[in-house]
């Protein structure tokens, strides 16, 4: 019984839940309070969970892994800038199309109100274009290159990275808040979000406790602010996702990842579908980013995006998925293991050996989860 | 059986000669290839008066003038070296030549010496110019830290 | 006649483009001939050793070997001990190798299993690979150096007492090798030049009179490289190589013959880290610092993209394609900064240019080795299928 759940759940899993389960217990000890540590686990749950999901269609078409996450993460950085660049814009243009159709809430009024989630919004709506055509041809692309998927997305990802280096600085932004202020041209490397829609989820419906409680003598703060609006989005991406899944295009996906001589017998357009699943894996970056971004505070142009598939690939593949099979509970559990390592090592180790070791512990846990899932032989 | 025996004895003796001669080579680049720093000190060291002027070079490379009470440093590589000094009066005119050769790791230390382990396998010596010039054999004494 | 030619044009259409993109590039720049020689010379001896180190799992059919990075961690681990020891010039670069071919080895054995049992994605996994025992690297240099293992030398330790800083300075053995056989091409007023400043004697000079401006040869380096190319060919026709060869045919075939299959394929990528130890040490030398935390993953990225632009793919490479590939990349990396600055006003620019070309070099590669492998194998089972109709 506990062999086979070895065997299923793999020693690395096992491994890293121990680790972190040693972390929390440890926590208290060495004076780390593990209510902040908790509820920033929790915050950056909800920030990489939508990136993490991303991972599902690809894997479950049989493209494998989606090291070219970052063409997503571009095609929602665009969206983000724009935005902002167009901010004014898109709002006087709205305002003027409640008029124009006697749309009775679209007032001025509400725009005032709810500029932020406004912002955010049209910050995910110039987005999914962009990624959906970016995402149909980059589908296109892993169609003619089937067996080395993987490979070939992660220098696709870094290829459309550097070049979008170069789009950066060159592209006509012009909003004094995004571009380098001496020049007057070229985007900056970070960019804030405060006063667009800064926390525009976190904030929303967030519960905020404050207490202090006493436990063995000790009085420890306790000091949480659950974000649940962003908590609430992930659930509702989920389960668009889940339902994706289940109706006739998902199972046909999922049918074609697992076996696609009997999915092409069946009817099933092989190539479709996996262009279809590539499609949503970069819309779903492409949100992920945005919702990542509203909670981080900043917008990271430039080599920012270059390595950010790496962590959403670990934590899925931590939650229980393999190259060829995952399902929204390896996103759920991966992402919450995974973050609650990076939150929890950096305290932890601070207060016991007076160093942070964190980043050597995330490369190593990150890739080493990696490595295990393609090792494994792959069941057909 | 037998021969097999030996053979097999024969192959691990072979890589173990071979893994010796690598640490032993490896131990001779060591050896040849560090490179030590050689304080030259012109002070007053017990009976030996700081002297006016110095001029000293190592290994036959560029010449430091040392003036009374003054500290020059060189480098050098490997467990041998060529020490020349050149000692002038008020005049400047050169009144000593000394020219010794000095082996690292052969150097006697004397006994009152207080030095630790890690001292033996440090790379840095310093030489008293004055004990040196009076011919005296005490002359190198631990590197300042 | 004409068609030959544009087959030959077809079929190095890599290199072409970047023959064309230079031919733009070098008169923007502004760079003059002697310059860009000189640059280009310091740059093949510097890499020529690293990006020959992936020749042979290529030739074993385990694609571009990404796992590279871990003999060039190896070789940085060897110089961190020497400059802790002191050990300088040759001996210092010899024991550096010493220190750090036991560590490749191991490396590259681990990293043979693994790839053994990713067969058919060892490029993604040598990749990650990469990053693992990066991790792995800093872990040892950033924690353990200064405190399990000991490091005496406090120039090479961060401020906290343990821990190796991020930038050593190698002017112990910096171009050592590259200077061991000194020689310089000048004209004659060059060389009188030459002479004035640094003495008759000691080096080798060759006075051409039509040339223009003074270049250093690192002489030693290039026979060095040499050695390693005539290795490399004696390679190719050993037993070993032969077997290598047979298992990037067909690894079915290969064991039907009674090749071993794993254990060379283990083999090869020994050869390849311990390689790539030396050559990242000889990288080294003539760059003279080492960026403890990212020294090797530069290597790695810049050997794969400069070996793919010498018309390289992921199943065939030769020793011709790393001295193309060597001299288009780097006159590039040389030329582009400057170009960008001289056409759009951002050195900038050229400087995202090239990581980009880097990147998209190998995506290219990569897209087209797998789409003609497609190709093939569709074409195959069609006709396979055909036969089977027929009969």
């Amino acid at each position: 019984m506990i062999k086979k759940f070895i065997k299923n759940a793999g020693w690395p899993r096992i491994i890293i839940a121990l680790f972190l389960l040693a972390l929390f217990i440890t926590a208290p000890f060495v004076g780390v309070n593990v209510f902040t540590s908790f509820n920033n686990t929790i915050v950056r749950f909800g920030m990489n969970g939508v990136m993490v999901l991303a991972m599902i269609p690809m894997v479950q078409a049989g493209c494998g892994l989606n090291f070219g996450l970052p063409l997503g993460i571009i095609a929602g950085l665009l969206g983000a800038t724009l935005s902002i660049e167009l901010n004014t814009e898109i709002l006087a243009k709205l305002a003027e199309l409640g008029t124009q159709y006697k749309i009775s809430w679209l007032t001025q009024e509400f725009l005032t109100t709810y500029r932020e989630p406004v912002g955010f919004a049209s910050a995910i709506i110039i987005a999914i274009p962009v990624a959906a055509v970016l995402g149909w041809l980059y589908g296109k692309l892993l169609n003619r290159v089937k067996g080395d998927e993987m490979m070939i997305a992660t220098y696709v990802g870094f290829s459309s990275v550097s070049f979008m280096c170069i789009a950066w600085l060159l592209l006509p932004y012009k909003h004094p808040t995004m571009v380098w202020g001496y020049a007057g041209r070229g985007l900056r490397t970070t960019i804030s979000v405060e006063g667009y829609w800064l926390h525009v989820l976190n904030d929303w419906l967030s519960l905020n406790f404050k207490d202090q409680i006493t436990i063995g003598g000790k009085v420890l703060d306790v000091n949480l602010a659950i974000p649940t609006g962003m908590l609430i989005f992930f659930a509702v991406m989920a389960f668009i996702v889940w339902v994706f899944m289940k109706t006739k295009t998902g199972t046909a996906m999922t049918a074609v990842g697992s076996n696609p001589e009997f999915a092409r017998a069946s009817g099933v357009n092989v190539d479709k579908m996996r262009t279809i699943s590539v499609v949503m894996s970069t819309i779903l970056g492409a949100i992920g980013i945005i919702v990542y971004e509203q909670s981080f505070g900043f917008i990271q142009l430039y080599m920012g995006p270059f390595y950010m598939a790496l962590p959403a690939v670990a934590s899925i593949l931590l939650g229980g998925a393999s190259v060829n099979k995952a399902t929204i509970l390896n996103v759920i559990v991966g992402t919450f293991l995974f973050q609650g390592i990076l939150t929890m090592t950096p305290t932890v180790f601070n207060s016991v050996f007076q160093t942070d070791m964190s980043e050597v512990i995330r490369l190593i846990v990150s890739n080493g989860m990696i490595l295990y899932a393609l090792t494994r032989k792959v069941r057909a | 059986m037998f021969i097999a025996f030996l053979k097999f004895l024969m192959r691990w003796f072979q890589r173990l000669v071979v893994l010796a001669a690598l640490i032993a080579l490896g131990v001779w680049l060591f050896y040849i290839g560090r490179e030590h720093q050689v304080f030259l000190d012109n002070k007053t060291l017990g009976e030996f008066k700081a002297l006016e002027q110095v001029n000293v070079s190592v290994n036959g490379g560029e010449v430091s003038e040392l003036m009374a009470r003054e500290r020059g440093v060189k480098k050098v590589v490997g467990p041998k070296f060529e020490i020349k000094a050149e000692v002038f009066d008020e005049d400047g005119e050169i009144v000593n030549t000394i020219t010794k050769e000095i082996q690292i790791d052969k150097i006697e230390w004397p006994e009152d010496f207080n030095f630790n382990f890690n001292f033996r396998f440090s790379k840095d010596i310093m030489i008293n110019l004055p004990t040196l010039v009076a011919g005296e054999e005490n002359f190198i004494v631990p590197a300042p830290r | 006649m004409i068609r030959k030619l544009f087959d030959i044009i077809a079929n190095n259409a890599v290199p072409a483009v970047f023959i064309l993109i230079s031919a733009f590039a070098i008169p923007l720049s502004g760079f003059s001939a002697s310059y860009l020689v000189q640059e280009l010379l310091t740059r093949i001896g510097r890499n020529s050793f690293l990006i020959l180190s992936l020749l042979i799992p290529i030739m074993a059919g385990m694609g571009l070997n990404f796992g590279m990075v871990l003999g060039a961690m190896a070789g940085q681990i060897g110089l961190l001990f020497i400059c802790d020891w002191g050990v300088v010039g040759i001996p210092g670069m010899v024991l550096a190798c010493l220190i750090g071919t036991p560590i490749a080895i191991v490396l590259g054995i681990f990293c043979g299993h693994i790839l053994n049992r990713a067969k058919g994605r060892e490029m993604v996994t040598s990749y990650i690979l990469g990053f693992f025992i990066n991790g792995v690297y800093q872990m040892v240099v950033l924690y353990l150096m200064g405190w399990v293992i000991p490091i005496t030398n406090p120039n090479l330790l961060l401020s906290r007492g343990y821990g190796v800083r991020n930038a050593v300075s190698l002017s112990g053995i910096r171009t050592v090798l590259d200077n061991l056989i000194p020689t310089v091409i000048t004209n004659s007023e060059g060389a009188k030049q030459f002479l004035n400043i640094n003495g008759a004697g000691s080096f080798f000079l060759i006075q051409l009179p039509f040339f223009d401006g003074t270049i250093r040869i690192p002489l030693a380096t290039f026979i060095i490289i040499a050695l390693f190319c005539v290795f490399i060919v004696w390679f190719r026709k050993t037993k070993l190589g032969q077997d290598m060869r047979a298992i990037g045919q067909s690894q079915s075939v290969a064991d039907s013959a009674g090749i071993p299959v794993n254990r060379t394929r283990i083999i090869a990528i020994v050869i390849s880290t311990v390689l790539a130890c030396y050559g990242q040490i000889i990288y080294l030398q003539n760059m003279g610092t080492l960026n403890t935390y990212n020294s090797h993953d530069q290597a790695g990225m810049f050997s794969i993209a400069a070996l793919l632009i010498g018309g390289a793919s992921v199943s065939k490479a030769s020793i011709t394609n790393v001295f193309v590939g060597v001299i288009l990349f780097h006159l590039m990396f040389i030329v582009a900064p400057m170009a960008g600055k001289n056409l759009i006003g951002e050195a900038q620019i050229g400087e995202y240019f090239r990581v980009f070309v880097s990147y998209g070099i190998i995506a290219i590669a990569l897209v087209l080795h797998a789409w003609k492998r497609n190709r093939e194998r569709e074409a195959a089972r069609r006709s396979l299928r055909g036969n089977g109709g027929n009969a």
